[in-house]
């Protein structure tokens, strides 16, 4: 018995009991459940006994257990509130389906987006202690000029474990940034594949990044140079199993061999690989470590700070850091003075769960997304649920002309105004919930269709977690409560007395709010159709701008020195194909990443340029129908060896009116000590955009590759329609001269992929659009119902008196008319500002014309005038005698 | 008198009530159907049966016995009325008499 008494049964379920528990049972049913509760104390845990009672409590409410009072007396009438819903929902199925519809498209419009919120904001959170790694990032600052790195220097991350305790872990990270291909051959199946993501890192990537073994050691994963980790989906590819340790297979007839097998990294990461080989095994890092060198930012530094660490403080030590153990080889390769001339380095860190939505620096290990995209999204899941509330707050008082007879009658029979409102409010909240339980379905179907669209990896089941359901049902009730509660206060306020008698008419009092509701709709109807013509003519301009070179029909062929000895061969076989027309020997088409340097020029008065490089042969130029606006191209009559071309930006870069014969030299600049040939230029080409039009061309330079330039892209020119023989023909010729897979794109699309961010981004913005455009209509058509129903008296007595149809809608139309006009002065301006400052994020874009606030303007006004006709002709060609035989 | 129409769990409670009284209340006749039955009956179950039973004057009740395991708080105990034993016994009756029709009607079983 002791022992039972130092259990109580839980407290709050006997206060939750004597709050509905009418005083004639409380005693007894306490009592009972006491005895049960110590019964169950013997043979159950405390806590599963506990669970137990509240489970008794809970069944315990029952209507007759219930206190007896008013407060009691309206919790009963709920039951009829309830039907009274229902059965307004069934009289009045236009009314309930706008309503319903147009509340569970808002309702999963915000539920869509609060998963893709959540689940851009949850990249990288599933490393252990993602909290304390941080990526090293570097701002390389040039004379003139600032880049800034998501790459460091590859010498930083030995420095910070060998000198700074604060360190726990650190782990050096490299993707191939140029020629990113590699072919992976398994003699033991005797199968070849062609990988992007083969990465590369320091031993220690594993103590930094938890990845979860299911082969192998992390500690031992990466030590020896040949050894690589595979991720679970890779060694299925491979070998269609996991169980691959001490597999041997190979790139480029070196033998490398299977330590490890890790779990796929989950789509949300920044950093994804299939394939993870050891950084000593790249020859030009190590050449880099050898040297020492702190200049080039050619991997990414990623550490682990200890416990307690503040990132804040430790980043002080790097100014420090970068000086003192870098500075020797700043000197060698800038000079002494390098600080005088203006370089330097600042390394800063990056905390890693913000690289997805907050780091947008160069060389990324993959591209990503941007922070403004979930505000965006947000701000529009927002305005689409602002809609639907304001149609059904529209509705609910439209449709209180209806609803007046029975609020009269109720009042007479003692219901007093707070059960009105809650009757109300009950009936909205119930309305919630049935839109509700739609856009479950309604989320459940897009979900599909929006990743696809967005490109992201969405799960339903994000809504199906505890949380989820329980923050969709406090949602629930609070959009009930807010849009319910305006309607019920007016309908609460009716008088019985006059409402019987049959003239209701509602005050104007909330007409200000009426129309001023209807004004903020209309204001986001005209901005986000002016918003979606302008992004589709620049997505349209985007995709058809005269790039200064012809991207149709241009196949690229990569990997051609995989031919080999054969290369001359294959070049000439697929000259004589009668398909091309021409192929062009590139370092790199348009699209694709361009090395960078800095020359001199032979004329003391130019500044020394920096422009992006590029070795071409003659034909290229030829093959991509570059123009040439000065001077000569390539010519096999002369000895092009030393000359270069030169782009117009270059030009003007230079500030000369006659660049002939100026010559560049001086751009081997990281090695001073090396051969330092001079180049002339001979011709001038017109700007092309070899980068995407969301930067402007920058100078570039066009050395000649000589006579045995292999190169590893061929850029062939074809001159048929049909494109599918010319592909199949290209590709026998390519099996003839090597055992690689042939590895060939389409400028075009490739051109395209550039912009698939944008794209993805503007179809978003399409598809919110018309939704916000559809409910805006369906929160008008309601609007257009009620006034039409307070006016179709004065309708009738026009109509009597010889008014026509045409002038009757006339009347009507007026009124929104001038809500229109208001909506468009505030509109035009929001939207013209939220307009150029999307346009400015291109070099590249059109402008902003009066075209599509017109359009805007003209198609809410046609849909204001369709909806308020059909509502005006509805009562207008009702025989007035029906309407006007009350008076 | 007429057959008052009463339901299988009503009829289980008022026998539980017949066999337990005077000692009938709520938690006991929880208790009594769970070693019968072996069905664990909630309490608001078992309440709102005894309260409709009462209602249909089958049932009496008046309050007493309190033990310390309750906390000291008194029992509603329940005893059956002169109509609650004749609608048993009626029932008892029906049953009894078709159960004799079936006992002599030799069923087979096949599947």
């Amino acid at each position: 018995m002791a022992e039972t008494q130092k259990y109580h049964p839980p407290q709050l379920a006997q206060r939750f009991l004597s709050f509905f528990c009418s005083d004639e049972w409380i005693d007894e049913v306490l009592g009972d459940l006491e005895e049960q509760y110590a019964d169950n104390l013997e043979t159950k845990t405390v806590t599963y006994a506990k669970l137990l009672y509240w489970w008794q409590v809970l069944r315990l409410m029952r209507p007759h257990i219930f206190k007896k009072g008013k407060r009691n007396s309206r919790v009963m009438m709920t039951k009829n509130h309830l039907k009274i819903s229902y059965r307004n929902l069934r009289k009045n199925k236009v009314y309930a389906f706008i309503n319903i519809l147009g509340l569970s498209v808002g309702i999963a419009s915000v539920m869509l987006i609060a998963i893709y919120v959540n689940y851009e904001t949850s990249y990288d959170k599933f490393y252990e202690d993602s909290d304390r790694i941080h990526r090293i990032a570097l701002e390389r600052v040039y004379p003139g000029r600032v880049k800034m790195f998501g790459t460091s220097s590859i010498m930083l991350a030995p420095t910070l474990k060998e000198y700074y305790p604060q360190v726990e872990a650190v782990t050096r990270h490299h993707r191939l940034f140029f020629n990113n291909e590699i072919t992976i051959t398994i003699q033991e199946n005797n199968r070849s594949f062609t990988e992007t993501r083969f990465h590369f890192a320091d031993s220690s990537f594993f103590d930094v990044f938890s990845h979860e073994f299911i082969q192998g050691n992390p500690r031992t994963a990466l030590d020896n140079i040949n050894g690589v980790v595979l991720t679970e989906s890779t060694a299925m590819k491979y070998f269609g199993t996991t169980d691959v340790l001490e597999k041997t297979i190979s790139t480029g007839g070196n033998p490398i061999q299977i330590n490890a097998v890790i779990k796929d990294i989950p789509e949300n990461s920044h950093m994804h690989f299939d394939i993870l080989g050891s950084i000593f095994s790249l020859q030009f890092l190590n050449n880099a470590i050898t040297q020492g060198s702190w200049i080039n930012p050619w991997v990414y530094t990623y550490v682990k700070l200890k416990k307690g660490i503040d990132p804040q403080e430790f980043e002080k030590e790097f100014p420090n850091l970068s000086e003192t153990y870098g500075g020797a080889n700043y000197v060698q390769a800038q000079g002494t003075d390098w600080k005088e001339q203006g370089h330097s380095f600042n390394y800063f860190l990056q905390p890693i769960e913000s690289i997805h939505l907050r780091s947008n620096l160069d060389v990324e290990v993959e591209p990503n997304s941007d922070i403004a995209y979930v505000y965006i999204i947000t701000v529009i899941a927002i305005i689409i649920l602002t809609i639907s509330s304001i149609n059904f707050i529209n509705l609910s008082i439209a449709r209180s002309t209806e609803r007046a007879k029975e609020v009269g009658i109720r009042k007479v029979m003692g219901s007093q105004r707070s059960a009105l409102i809650s009757q109300f409010l009950t009936e909205s909240i119930f309305i919630c919930f049935i839109a509700s339980v739609l856009s479950i379905g309604l989320v459940f179907i897009s979900i599909p269709k929006f990743n696809e669209i967005l490109g992201t990896h969405l799960n339903f089941s994000t809504i199906i977690q505890p949380v989820g359901i329980l923050s969709l049902l406090i949602f629930i009730v609070l959009i009930g409560i807010l849009s319910g509660f305006y309607p019920a206060m007016v309908i609460s306020r009716l008088q019985p007395s006059t409402v019987l008698k049959g003239n209701y008419k509602s005050s104007n009092k909330g007409v200000w709010l009426r129309n001023g509701l209807i004004v903020v709709q209309f204001i986001i109807s005209i901005f986000m159709i002016s918003g979606s013509i302008i992004v589709g003519q620049q997505m349209n301009y985007l995709l058809n701008k005269d790039l200064g070179f012809n991207k149709k029909d241009l196949m690229v062929i990569r990997g051609a020195i995989s031919t080999g000895d054969n290369y001359n061969a294959f070049y000439n076989r697929l000259n004589q194909l009668s398909e091309v027309e021409a192929v062009g020997k590139t370092f790199g088409v348009p699209g694709d990443f361009l090395g960078s340097a800095v020359f001199e020029v032979n004329d003391p008065e130019i500044d020394d340029v920096r422009v992006n490089s590029l070795t071409i042969d003659r034909e290229y130029v030829t093959t991509m129908e570059f123009e040439i606006v000065m001077g000569r191209s390539f010519d096999i009559n002369f000895n092009d060896s030393l000359n270069i071309l030169v782009n117009e930006a270059t030009v003007e870069a230079m500030g000369v009116q006659a660049p002939i014969g100026l010559k560049f030299f001086g751009g081997n600049n990281n090695n001073p000590n090396g051969p330092n040939p001079e180049f002339t230029i001979i011709g001038v080409v017109k700007d092309y955009n070899f980068y995407s039009l969301h930067s402007e061309v920058s100078p570039l330079v066009m050395f000649y590759g000589g006579n045995n330039f292999n190169s590893n892209v061929l850029a062939i020119r074809l001159n048929t329609t049909n494109i599918r023989n010319a592909i199949q023909n290209i590709e026998d010729t390519w099996a003839e001269f090597s055992e690689q897979p042939i590895n060939y794109s389409f400028l075009d699309e490739y051109l395209d992929r550039q912009y698939e961010a944008d794209r993805s981004s503007t179809s978003i913005f399409d598809i919110f659009t018309y939704i916000a455009i559809i409910m805006s209509c369906t929160g008008l058509f309601g609007l257009a119902t009620y006034v039409v129903n307070q006016r179709s008296k004065e309708m009738s007595i026009r109509k009597v008196l010889g008014a026509s149809l045409p002038s009757i809608i006339a009347v009507f139309s007026k009124e929104f008319l001038i809500l229109i006009g208001v909506a468009f002065a505030v509109a035009v301006p929001a939207a013209y500002f939220a307009l150029e400052q999307w346009l400015s994020d291109f070099a590249y874009h059109v402008s902003i014309g009066a075209l599509a606030f017109i359009l805007a303007g003209v198609v809410t006004v046609a849909l204001v005038f369709v909806t308020v006709s059909y509502q005006g002709v509805k009562i207008a060609l009702v025989n007035p005698t029906k309407i006007l035989r009350n008076e | 008198m007429k057959n008052e129409p009463i339901s299988n769990q009503e009829e289980i409670v008022l026998l539980a009530v017949g066999s337990l009284q005077p000692e009938a209340y709520a938690y006991g006749i929880i208790k009594e159907i769970k070693d019968e039955t072996g069905q664990s009956w909630s309490l608001g179950t078992v309440h709102t049966i005894l309260y409709r039973l009462e209602n249909k004057g089958m049932l009496k009740s008046e309050m007493g016995g309190s033990s310390s395991k309750r906390g000291g708080r008194s029992k509603r105990l329940y005893s059956l009325s002169q109509k609650g034993y004749k609608v048993m016994e009626e029932l008892m009756n029906i049953r009894q008499s078709m159960w004799t029709k079936v006992a002599t009607n030799r069923l087979s079983f096949n599947g």
